[in-house]
């Protein structure tokens, strides 16, 4: 079938091998296509991936990849092809859990836009949904992965299309579109300290302990990441590094006032590890009964948990419970989408909804505590989790690869480019690092690496050696602080070049241009405003007036401050005893324009 | 006397009294009042539904609940000889923030400039009594300077005459006449740099030549004006920036929370005196990381002050310090 943005409303019908393609499509400021699919034969058939149409592709268009890490950027498809390619770029089910459609292609997850249309699944609760592009075109496509018995049929995931005018708008519509099929679980954004990008591995007790005694600022959360673990899987047993244990750290954490966190990769299992020798039999298979390998990490293989078998799912649970139990109410979740890998499980779920299963069991075990997904299947994770990373991994140096892997600058790209999703859980763009010693990063990389976390007003979790931190460090932390609390929208100028509009920071209403690229760059403040100029105001560091035309440095954010009238409520009171009391509220601004 | 009242066991009286030999006013405050229970020893009075405010706030301003001026003062006896003058005028208490660990040099400048819209209505409210003479925001910072409360607020006293060091500034603008149209616009046009701390489009932060305490820093209008009531926007964001720059960069000085007395001078009222110009002074009394220089006998007795620290050095310190925004 051919989908595009000015399709006809009504129904149609496709036979594929053994299945039915029922679809009925109605409009909905775009068109919203409805699938179902049935198992036309008689017997029971197991159904891997089915194309359901496809679209008119170009050479410019904006790919998603499925999970957290992966990017979310405009690319060239025929460039994308030739370097994957002729690279080594590893490919594991962190990358896909279709990884055979790359042998002739390349895949955008959940959603896909060309230069002027949008095309977006709104759920990816049964299957897997993505768009492949090979040799010019884009196949709409699902992956199923599990048997439908004879005369079967399911109703798979919504599709939504759209011609649109921005693609900022209509990513915006799209996040609206996906949340009407949805149930969010959202806590307010944090401000917290976790220990990956000072220690790493390396971290001990000891240096956890001394980093907390360092707490000074006002952190909601101080979370133990990797590191503290017997094995991948064995969570509940430290190694020799934490000889106290987890529920002694939860205790010191909350003593000063914070909320403990903690971080797990919970569908993840070490070749090494006792779980791996005690339960075989809790993970996914191959087609021999062999475990699948999900991922190598930490010099080891990693095995995915399966998690359609029940007992699989009373372990989960009974882990959550403990670490609760322990104290801990902030859940970091990492290597996610290990719960989806392809293959054989006990139960006939498909991949996806085993993952959901494994995620709303660890939801259901700890409450309201706050869950922050990492490595994770992007759609399915709705209503799961409080908190999403939604970038690769940062990095105390500058560059790396577009591939997910650790990089400054692709992980606040991600964060400019996905910034749409704050509407299905609180953005998570990775850690803040302040520091300017044991860093490759420069002063303004880093102001890229606080500032446009603070103004996207997502998870805002420093990661520092807190005792090192210079007073211009912990100033430029502060300042980027109060940028926080603001509402913002993210124009994409191109793959390097964004202007962040925000209403209602903490200090007011603040345009920022955001510069990643590696040029000058001439950027016309008029033609972003709809404002005086000369009511604006460049900022931090700089502190002076801007011209209407701007020179934002390579690798570097400029902040331009509103200085509009502002207007304050003032309610008239009385104490008790007869005195007076003006209350003066702030919170309106005449703000920019959005 | 009048109206003096037993209610502890002191006499309790307010009226202002007028000093021959100085020529200047004293106000006499000795109202004692049960202090009002908190519900908890430890809680702070200021935080939002504790006492002085019953439900969440951004901002407030409100009556001290022991003022030593008041709209409805006490009546005096006349004396035969002393002169003297009912306590006429308002005290009020300004809240900067309902963030009990704030300060201004950590709140956000956003912050301060509400704040700063907050001092421009009190000002518009208040010189609208005729009887007010002169209205004055502050606020004290520290046990130095004997602030009890950590809260991060001000007050502002509103007189009902010219308070005698106000009076000199006047005088001396009298007397400037001769040199010049205005001692502050010439300052500004005669700073070289060297004792700039932060150059602001609309105002400019530095440590005066002349700097009484080693660490002063004045905040001056770049442009003739003298009420927060005729400052632009533009002008009002740029003050916040300044307060802000000036008060993170005392913090960072020695990092610890620097104590000083920000006075505000506004030109008189009733009626409004333009050749006053609108200008911030901090004090503070810290002379180094440690050591506190007091008011000690040749400043309070002379008003000649000792500065143990060049000027230009102070503002070299503070110019390299770091801040926040
Ligand atoms: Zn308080
Ligand atoms: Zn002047």
């Amino acid at each position: 079938m051919k989908i595009n943005g000015h399709m006809k409303a009504g129904i149609g019908r496709e036979i594929v091998g053994d299945f039915e393609l029922n679809f009925s499509v109605s409009k909905s400021r775009g068109y919203l296509i409805e699938i179902e699919l049935k198992n036309l034969s008689d017997a029971p058939k197991f159904i891997k991936e089915i194309k359901i149409g496809e679209i008119d592709s170009n050479d410019k268009i904006f790919m998603n990849n499925f999970q957290s890490w992966g990017p979310c950027t405009f690319v060239n498809p025929y460039e994308v092809s030739m370097v994957l390619k002729s690279s080594n770029v590893p490919l594991n089910f962190g990358i896909s859990p279709v990884l055979w459609e790359f042998k002739d292609g390349i895949v955008s997850d959940y959603f896909v836009a060309t230069d002027h249309e949008f095309a977006g699944f709104l759920s990816s609760n049964i299957s897997h949904p993505y768009f492949k592009w090979h040799d010019g075109n884009l196949d709409v496509k699902v992956y199923i992965g599990k048997t439908l018995s004879s005369h079967e049929s399911v109703r798979i995931e919504k599709l939504w299309i759209s011609e649109f005018d921005t693609i900022e708008n209509a990513l915006q519509d799209y996040a609206l579109e996906v949340l009407k099929d949805h149930e969010t679980r959202s806590h307010s954004p944090l401000f917290g300290w976790e220990s990956w990008y000072s220690y790493y591995l390396d971290i001990s007790q000891e240096t956890f302990l001394k980093e907390l005694e360092s707490a000074n600022l006002k952190y909601e959360v101080f979370q133990l990441d990797d590191g503290y673990e017997a094995d991948i899987g064995d969570w509940l047993k430290t190694n020799s590094k934490f000889p106290d244990g987890l529920e002694f750290l939860a205790r010191k954490i909350k003593e000063k006032g914070m909320k403990a966190g903690i971080w797990t990769a919970p569908f993840s299992v070490s070749e090494s590890s006792d779980l791996f020798k005690e339960h075989p039999d809790y993970l996914v298979k191959d087609d021999e009964g062999n475990p699948i390998v999900a991922y190598e990490n930490w010099r080891r293989k990693i095995y995915a948990i399966d998690l359609s078998n029940d007992e699989a799912i009373e372990w989960l649970k009974d882990l959550f419970l403990t670490l609760k139990s322990y104290g801990y109410e902030f859940f970091k979740i990492d290597f996610l989408f290990a719960g989806m890998v392809p293959g054989k499980r006990k139960s006939n779920l498909s991949p996806v909804e085993s993952y959901t299963r494994g995620m709303k069991a660890i939801a259901e075990a700890v409450g309201d505590s706050h869950i922050l997904g990492c490595g994770a299947p992007l759609l399915p994770s709705i209503g799961y989790v409080d908190s999403m990373r939604i970038g690769s991994d940062t990095s105390f140096e500058w560059n790396g690869t577009d591939t997910g892997a650790p990089s400054a600058k692709y992980s606040i790209r991600n964060a400019l480019t996905r910034n749409f999703m704050n509407k299905w859980w609180v953005n998570d763009p990775d850690c803040v690092m302040a520091r300017s010693q044991r860093t490759e990063l420069s002063k303004n990389e880093r102001m890229i690496n606080l500032f446009v976390p603070a103004l996207l007003n997502g998870q805002f979790i420093e990661s520092d050696f807190l005792g090192e931190l210079t007073n211009e460090d912990i100033h430029l932390l502060m300042s980027a602080l109060n940028f926080r609390n603001g509402n913002s929208t993210v124009k994409f100028i191109d793959r390097e070049r964004y202007v962040i509009t925000t209403k209602n920071s903490k200090n007011g209403d603040v345009i920022s241009f955001v510069n990643l690229s590696d040029s000058v760059w001439k950027a016309d403040l008029s033609y972003q405003i709809g404002k005086k100029e000369e009511e604006f105001f460049i900022s931090y560091p700089l502190m002076k007036s801007v011209d209407k035309n701007l020179e934002i440095n390579p690798r570097s954010i400029e902040i331009v401050l509103h200085r509009g009238k502002r207007y304050l409520r003032r309610d008239d009171e009385k104490e008790d005893d007869g005195r007076d009391i003006h209350y003066y509220w702030g919170d309106d601004y005449d703000g920019v324009k959005i | 006397m009048a109206e003096t009242s037993i209610t502890t066991g002191v006499m309790t009286m307010m009226e202002l009294r007028y000093n021959p030999i100085t020529d200047e006013w004293i106000i006499i405050s000795s109202e004692t009042q049960k202090r009002p229970v908190l519900p908890k020893k430890e809680s702070c009075p200021l935080c939002p539904g504790v006492l002085e405010m019953k439900h969440d706030y951004d901002l407030t301003a409100f009556d001290n609940r022991y003022p030593s001026l008041k709209l409805d003062p006490p009546q005096i006896q006349k004396d035969d000889f002393f002169e003297n003058a009912p306590s006429y005028g308002k005290c009020e208490v300004i809240m900067f923030t309902s963030d009990h660990n704030s300060s201004l040099s950590r709140m956000p400048f956003g912050q301060i400039e509400k704040l700063i819209y907050v001092w421009e209505d009190r000002t518009r409210d208040l010189m609208k009594y005729e009887k007010i003479k002169y209205i004055f925001p502050f606020e004290n910072r520290g046990k130095e300077v004997g602030a009890s409360q950590i809260h991060p607020h001000g007050q502002l006293y509103a007189f009902p005459f010219l308070p005698k060091r106000i009076q000199t500034k006047i005088d001396a603008i009298a007397k400037y006449k001769s040199k010049g149209e205005c001692a502050i616009c010439d300052v500004i046009k005669h700073e070289t740099g060297e004792n700039i701390v932060y150059d602001g489009e609309s105002f400019v932060a530095l440590v005066p030549y002349f700097a009484r305490f080693p660490y002063e820093v004045h905040i001056y209008s770049r442009r003739h004006i003298s009420f927060f009531t005729e400052m632009t926007s533009r002008e009002k964001f740029d003050l916040a920036i300044a307060l802000k720059v000036v008060t993170s960069k005392y913090d960072s000085l020695f990092d610890q929370e620097f104590p000083y007395m920000m006075e505000i001078f506004q030109g008189p009222v009733n009626p409004q005196m333009k050749d006053f110009h609108f200008h911030i002074e901090f004090n503070p009394p810290k002379r180094d990381k440690v050591n506190v220089k007091w008011m000690a006998s040749v400043e309070t007795g002379t008003w000649a002050f000792i500065n143990p620290l060049t000027p230009s050095e102070a503002a070299k310190s503070l110019r390299n310090a770091s801040y926040s925004i």
